[in-house]
């Protein structure tokens, strides 16, 4: 289980690792020094303006590497065990057999996860954006 | 606003006829320019919408509108924050709203393929073009199982990478230049050629790169629809399906899709020993080394009547971290491929010394493997019923009966009630003869 998790992270780091550089260039540099002059602790800058400037990246790249550890294959299909199949590793091994409705039915399960997961991240994102987003607005 | 939105329509039919009657619209018409600039300050809108509504009802009194321009036309709809291709895409969504309300709702559907796995995409094309598919015709004799699978399903699995890249490369298009080019009466395809796809070279190559590797790692589509046909990621996964050693030398498969890896070679030895022998993949019959075979394996292989139980029942199971081994039945030289420490679960390779299968042959709707004559010819064949070649369809046109391999698969727990050999049979027809489900 361990290594499926360790092989999803690693194999989808790169553009979560970009997405999150690119959404810290974008902040203003300036914030850390007023942060210091003002006494604050860096946690606390963190924590106030750092997290909340970098919220909607950091949903994107959750749905991005959720999504991607949903309907991938490549790297987990040697990895896999027999208590930790993947719902498409499922789908391959159903393929396999012959049982081609029985995957194309999963495959489709896959897809309504998929979905739901979007769905349930644009409503967060909506929300949080509303909540930390709000100087964005002119 | 009526009067807004009737203005450029008149305009297009105007222009349109104008450009049609003055030439077959390939070069710019100015007769319908000035038209369209003329009718555009009715609008009551600034001096920017003015200039802003030149392109777009052009476009609509072009009869003929090259993809380019379209194209474009997406990529700057698509980019809300850009403030530059904001008032196009308030000028063009709201020309066509009265046409279309739902235009821009179908937007979001092109990027469903992210969501889904590849494999999808082969199944689905299975279902469409398979062997029993909907669409078969369509293919014109061609098997889906194969290049042509292989790239519709990839078509569909990075077309929206492809799209998000490209339509992000394009929204940052200047329509500047495209004014420009209008302004300087460059035709459509200079136009193409000179500013939109310099503009969207980076987003172009990027997508390149990123459709390439996409294509060339992804696994799933060429595993469901690649039929034969090898690429890149199968072949790496056979590679790691290829069996370690076991202490013993019994070969230890990771599971019974590994069974592919077998290849009966070195079968001019002679008949396989008595008493069986274990059985490498992809290796000789070692002729010597002999291992017994275990009293319920001989059960499973019987063919009287009091067989194995469990020996009708067969379905279609892929097992998972099986150790296999391969062991030739002394009776009628069928090799048993025996998961080790799971009894319940057992592949049996069965040779059937005549090409012939009968009708009453219980193992006929199961042939999932043939060997070639060469490689099947050094095992005995068992004492059972010989079916004459003269019982063949074909009248015994082949005079010489072919060996045949059989594989059958045998699951001793969670039968379900479903599974008949009608099933199998039914799905068996579906896939091509001379290719097993866990390949050749």
């Amino acid at each position: 289980m361990a290594i499926l998790v360790i092989n999803t992270i690693v194999h989808f780091y790169t553009v979560g690792h970009l997405t999150a550089l690119t959404a810290l260039r974008q902040m203003d540099p300036e914030f850390e020094t007023v942060s210091a002059s003002l006494k604050q602790p860096f946690y606390r800058t963190f924590w106030r303006v750092t997290v909340p400037v970098c919220l909607p990246s950091t949903l994107d790249i959750a749905i991005y590497m959720f999504v991607n550890a949903m309907t991938t294959v490549s790297g987990v299909v040697f990895i896999y065990g027999p208590k930790t199949e993947l719902a498409s590793i499922s789908v391959l091994n159903m393929d396999d057999t012959g049982e081609i409705a029985s995957a194309a039915a999963m495959a489709m399960m896959i897809f309504y996860t998929n979905v739901a997961a979007r769905m349930l991240h644009l409503l967060l994102a909506r929300w949080l954006t509303r909540r930390t987003q709000a100087w964005r607005q002119r | 606003m009526p009067p807004r939105s009737s203005g450029p329509s008149r305009a297009a039919t105007i222009g349109s006829c104008a450009s049609s009657s003055a030439s077959s619209g390939s070069t710019w018409s100015p007769r319908s320019r000035c038209r369209s600039v003329s009718c555009s300050p009715r609008a009551s809108r600034g001096r920017r919408k003015s200039s802003s509504a030149s392109p777009t009802t052009s476009d609509i009194s072009r009869p003929r509108r090259s993809s380019s321009r379209s194209a474009t036309a997406c990529g700057s709809r698509s980019s809300a924050p850009s403030s530059r291709c904001r008032w196009r895409s308030s000028t063009r969504t709201r020309s066509r709203a009265r046409a279309c309300p739902f235009a821009d709702s179908s937007r979001p559907s092109r990027c469903v393929p992210i969501l889904v796995p590849s494999l999808l995409p082969g199944l689905a094309l299975v279902y469409l073009f398979g062997n029993q598919g909907l669409l078969k015709g369509a293919l014109l004799g061609h098997s889906i199982y194969g290049p042509i699978g292989i790239v519709m399903a990839e078509v569909f699995t990075t077309f929206p990478h492809a799209l998000l890249i490209i339509l992000a490369a394009l929204a940052l298009a200047d329509a500047r230049l495209y004014e420009a080019a209008v302004a300087l009466r460059a035709s459509r395809p200079k136009i193409f050629w000179t500013v939109t796809l310099p503009g969207a070279r980076y987003g172009l190559i990027s997508a390149t790169f990123v459709v390439f590797t996409t294509v060339v790692t992804d696994f799933g589509a060429p595993k469901v629809i690649g039929g034969q046909y090898n690429v890149l990621a199968t072949d790496v996964l056979q590679a790691g399906h290829r069996p370690a050693e076991l202490p013993d030398g019994r070969c230890r498969q990771r599971d019974l899709a590994g069974a592919r890896d077998l290849r009966l070679h070195g079968r001019s030895r002679g008949a396989a020993p008595a008493g069986g022998a274990p059985l490498r993949a992809r290796r000789a019959l070692p002729a010597s080394a002999a291992a017994p075979v275990r009293p319920p394996d001989a059960g499973l292989l019987r063919r009287d009547g009091a067989r194995h139980p469990e020996h009708r029942r067969d379905l279609p199971v892929r097992g998972r971290r099986e150790v296999l081994s391969l062991q030739p039945d002394p009776d009628d030289g069928a090799l048993r491929l025996r998961p080790e420490g799971r009894r319940g679960l057992g592949l049996v390779l069965q040779l059937d010394p005549a090409g012939v299968p009968d009708g009453c042959h219980r193992n006929r709707g199961r042939v999932r493997r043939r060997l070639s004559r060469r490689e099947g010819a050094g095992l005995r064949a068992g004492p059972r019923h010989l079916p004459l070649p003269g019982d063949a369809p074909d009248g015994g046109a082949r005079a010489r009966p072919r060996p045949r391999l059989h594989l059958l698969l045998q699951r001793a727990r969670r039968i379900r009630s479903t599974c008949s050999t009608a099933r199998w049979r039914s799905w068996s027809s579906t896939r091509s003869c001379t290719s097993t489900p866990w390949g050749t």
